[in-house]
């Protein structure tokens, strides 16, 4: 349970950008014709449950995969390497929260493919839909998560991994849940700031987890100490 | 017409019932209600509205985005149980994890699964043995074997399985249909471009107004200048200069007197013409291309889709394998382990992957040739573009530019080139012809002062006169102004021009070669392509085009239906053409053709039966484009490869009986993440130099 405090109190700190880019769906979700608090409440709830299953499939998947390359005896080098690999992804996602590194801006192919599953639901609002919306908003881009699956990767178990993924989801939730309270987007200036302190609290972990990684060799590089395939953010853009 | 279409086996040989969503014809029953191609298409039918209500709309979405939900959860579930202990077959002590397993994929499969059991029962059925089959047969065997061992409490779960492939090929389904743009109807908007009424002349003279529809041949009607003519005919009286710009891209008008032909909506520009009617309605020659149009879109044969030829090939040598592991293991060990060791080379066999090898590298091209101004309209032209050896090309608005351009300046001696074009653009400054506005520009281009013109006259059919600088002058026809009639003028069009009586000299108008025709069909033909142009235009202006140029064939003077028959012909043959043109006689090869091409600058009905329409009028694009489709084709098999490699190697492990979950669920992740990758490969794919 330890990789999910940890995972949510990291993402907590980075959550300034959370309310950016998922509140806006978040937004969406909250606008609507006029209806009871517990029905409001409830249309959240699925969306975070929604967003958690997308995020803990996503990390049991990256447990699964660092399991196969940690767990084979024939690759006791991939443990160091993933674990270098994850302290790029984390550092990738302090400096996208810098502001110094831009976004490839995704393929178009899945923008609007989320695009055409998102906006019928959020005119036509049928019962549930805000599963569905939660689902799909847990695969877009987002650097937090890259750092997650990355963590979740070089644990080498898809029961971490779902755990520190659904770390990330709980994480993010009292920034998304500030969103849907207030009925607005957090102001930009005050996202910025934020973003920039978590930027550099994920630049030390980064650089703490290369550190780890190059000390320790395979062993597994502790908890907030992640590893993952380049492959997962590439992945994720699909 | 009719013989046309007949002649070639390819598009006589069915009716298709066409899909409902993107309007391509479906290889299948013809039957009664609305058919789709596949079950993206269906979905996406639904799901866009088209036809259905909202509501029924997002119900269906909502039905998709739960099924996805509950399926990422039970693999999700499935990964942690094998984590959790290595032995994952054993019963895990928690019996209400499988419990929970089975309750939440039994909704999935109804919710996700539904579209593709139906579809490949139906084709099981048929005993056609498509993709479709083999995701049935794999979903079905891992589920029975699943629901067995929950119901027993002991033996291996392959519920991640079953959803995994069920979420990857609805995925992938969805992104063809997605990327397949619905057609618009430019067919409703071509016969709007018809004038509705005509004005008919009686026996008497009288003239009044009559419905288009209530013409007769043998009646004769007047048509005004700027009028649209209404009916096929003869001109029995008056001179004009007429555009067949709408239809052929043509930009220079032709001269029309009594004795000449026009053609239904073709535009009368100066003169009053009495035409008499020799084919009307839906015998006019605008009505023909229609009907051609509807007629080769219903009759282009579809080709089979690589995944699909895949597998038909990989299911009878599973079904195989998977009958002779039921029989061994019988003799072995008993009919129960034969049975379950049979489901197993089943459920393995069908890759995960399968659904996305071909779509994912066909929206990564799709986007890359957005990116270099080129839009495809469905993902499967690339994978016709590739297996093309032949293109087709019309000349009249592809290869030339379509707009009348000034090519030459021929004084008379002792007068000046300058002093020419002047004298002829001040009088043409007042004319609405379209070689005036060209003439005009083009001495405006060159800083020439245009003088004033008093008494200025049209003569339509012929050319314009008035006084510029104290003299008499006239530009039109030769005969306009008292010359011999010059030469054969090979595609170009003379503005002759005469002062006080004195010839001055003429201008020479072309509708001028694209920059880039050349280097385009140069880089198709270096590709080892069969180049032809198919033109309307006459012969002696197609040769005088062509100019002798080494490996691109011609054949010229074609009507719309002998275009599409030369299609038609190489579809015949077993080739996959692909047609470029740009005009609304073009519209019928465009159609019938494998891989229909157009231009930004074509008509509204050329662009919407082409299912490639490039931007910007760059003809380089189009072999850059066929590089590109190889690519992609390429690109599709190593993923079909690898999506098929990992699952040919769980065969082998469960032919000898000892299949693990884990070992489905590892082949499912790395085939798909090879194929994501890879497909990414093409999103880099380098765009086509720039430059002139």
């Amino acid at each position: 349970m330890e990789d999910l405090w940890v995972a949510a109190a990291l993402t907590f700190a980075g959550s300034a950008h959370c309310a950016g880019m998922c509140g806006a769906f978040v937004v969406a979700v909250a606008a609507g014709p006029p209806r009871q608090r517990l029905v409001r409440a409830g249309e959240h709830a699925l969306l975070q449950i929604g967003k958690a299953s997308s995020y803990a499939f996503l990390g049991a998947l990256a447990g699964v995969l660092g399991a196969a390359l940690v767990g084979s005896p024939a690759l006791t080098w991939a443990g160091r390497v993933l674990a270098l690999l994850a302290a790029l992804a984390l550092g990738a996602a302090g400096l996208s929260l810098l502001g110094l590194r831009s976004s490839t801006g995704g393929s178009g192919g899945l923008a609007s493919l989320y695009a055409r599953v998102t906006g019928p639901l959020l005119s036509a609002r049928p019962t549930g839909f805000p599963l569905v919306v939660g689902l799909v908003m847990g695969l877009l881009p987002c650097p937090l998560v890259y750092a997650g699956l990355a963590a979740a990767a070089a644990s080498g178990s898809a029961a971490r991994g779902a755990l520190m993924l659904a770390g990330v989801a709980l994480g993010s939730i009292p920034a998304l849940a500030l969103v849907a309270v207030s009925g607005a987007l957090v102001p930009a200036a005050w996202r910025r700031g934020l973003a920039r302190a978590a930027g550099v609290l994920l630049l030390a972990v980064a650089a703490l987890t290369a550190a780890r990684g190059l000390g320790r060799g395979h062993s597994h590089a502790g908890h907030t100490a992640p590893a993952a395939g380049s492959e997962m953010p590439a992945h994720h853009h699909h | 017409l009719a013989t046309a279409v007949a002649a070639s086996p390819a598009l006589s040989a069915a009716r298709l019932p066409l899909c409902g969503h993107c309007g391509l014809p479906v290889l299948g029953q013809p039957g009664g209600g609305l058919v789709y191609c596949c079950s993206g298409c269906a979905l996406a039918h639904r799901i866009t509205g088209g036809g259905a209500g909202h509501g029924q709309a997002t119900g269906l979405l909502m039905a998709v985005g739960v099924g996805a939900f509950l399926a990422m959860n039970v693999m999700m579930l499935s990964f942690v149980l094998y984590s959790g202990r290595g032995e994952a077959d054993r019963p895990a002590g928690e019996a209400w994890v499988r419990w929970a397993l089975l309750v939440l994929a039994t909704p999935a499969l109804l919710l996700l699964g539904a579209p593709f059991l139906e579809r490949g029962l139906r084709r099981l059925a048929q005993r056609s043995l498509d993709t479709d089959a083999l995701i049935v047969l794999g979903v079905l065997a891992a589920f029975a074997i699943s629901v067995r061992s929950v119901l027993a409490g002991e033996g291996p779960l392959y519920l991640d399985t079953a959803m995994g492939i069920l979420l990857f090929v609805t995925l992938g389904r969805y992104l063809e249909a997605a990327a397949r743009a619905r057609a618009t109807d430019a067919l409703a908007g071509l016969a709007s471009r018809m004038p509705r009424q005509a004005r008919l002349v009686a026996a008497d003279g009288l003239e009044r107004e009559v419905a288009i529809e209530e013409l007769r041949v043998g009646d004769r009607v007047r048509v005004l200048p700027g009028e649209t003519i209404p009916a096929d005919g003869v001109v029995v009286q008056g001179e004009a200069a007429v555009t067949q710009a709408e239809i052929t891209g043509e930009p220079l008008p032709v001269e029309r007197r009594p004795g000449d032909a026009v053609s239904a909506c073709t535009v009368d520009l100066d003169g009053s013409l009495l035409v008499e009617v020799r084919r009307a309605g839906a015998d006019t020659t605008i009505a023909r291309i229609v009907r051609l149009v509807t007629e080769a879109r219903a009759g282009r044969y579809p080709l089979m889709p690589l995944v699909d030829r895949v597998s038909a090939a990989f299911v009878p040598v599973v079904l195989l394998l998977a009958a002779a592991t039921v029989v061994g293991w019988t003799i072995l060990a008993g009919p129960g382990v034969g049975l379950m060791n049979g489901l197993c080379v089943l459920l393995i066999a069908c890759p995960c992957a399968i659904g996305i090898a071909t779509p994912l590298a066909s929206t990564a091209a799709t986007g890359r040739a957005a990116a270099a101004g080129v839009l495809v309209r469905s993902g499967d032209a690339f994978e016709r573009l590739a297996r093309s050896r032949r293109v087709f090309v019309d000349k009249t608005g592809t290869l030339t530019r379509g707009v009348p351009e000034l090519s030459g300046v021929e004084p008379a001696e002792g007068i000046s080139p300058d002093e020419l074009l002047a004298c002829a653009a001040a009088l043409e400054s007042h004319s609405e012809h379209p070689l005036a506005r060209t003439v005009v520009a083009a001495a405006r281009a060159r800083g020439l002062e245009l003088g004033p013109v008093e008494g200025f006259r049209a003569v339509p059919g012929r050319g314009v006169e008035g006084r510029v600088g104290g003299r008499s002058c006239r530009a039109g026809s030769a005969a306009f102004v008292g010359r011999a009639e010059s030469e054969d003028s090979a595609g170009a069009s003379f503005v002759h021009l005469a002062a006080d009586g004195h010839d001055l000299g003429r201008l020479v108008l072309r509708d001028a070669p694209r920059p880039t025709a050349r280097p385009a069909l140069d880089a198709l033909l270096a590709q080892g392509l069969q180049v032809e142009v198919l033109s309307g235009d006459r012969p002696g202006a197609v040769a005088a085009f062509l100019g002798g140029w080494e490996g691109v064939s011609s054949a010229a003077g074609l009507l719309p239906e002998q275009k599409l028959e030369r299609i038609a012909a190489s579809i015949a043959r077993g080739e996959v053409p692909v047609m470029l043109g740009d005009g609304i006689n073009d519209a019928p090869a465009l159609s019938g053709a494998s891989v229909g091409v157009t231009l930004e600058s074509g008509t509204d009905l050329a662009r919407e039966v082409a299912d490639v329409t490039v931007l910007g009028g760059d003809l380089r694009r189009l072999p850059w484009l066929m590089g590109l489709a190889r690519a992609t084709l390429r690109t599709a098999r190593i993923n079909l490869f690898w999506a098929f490699f990992y699952n040919v190697v769980g065969m082998a492990v469960a032919v000898s009986g000892h299949l693990h979950p884990l070992m489905g669920a590892l082949a499912m992740i790395a085939s798909s993440l090879l194929v994501v990758l890879h497909s990414q490969r093409l999103a880099r794919y380098p765009l086509p130099v720039e430059g002139p």
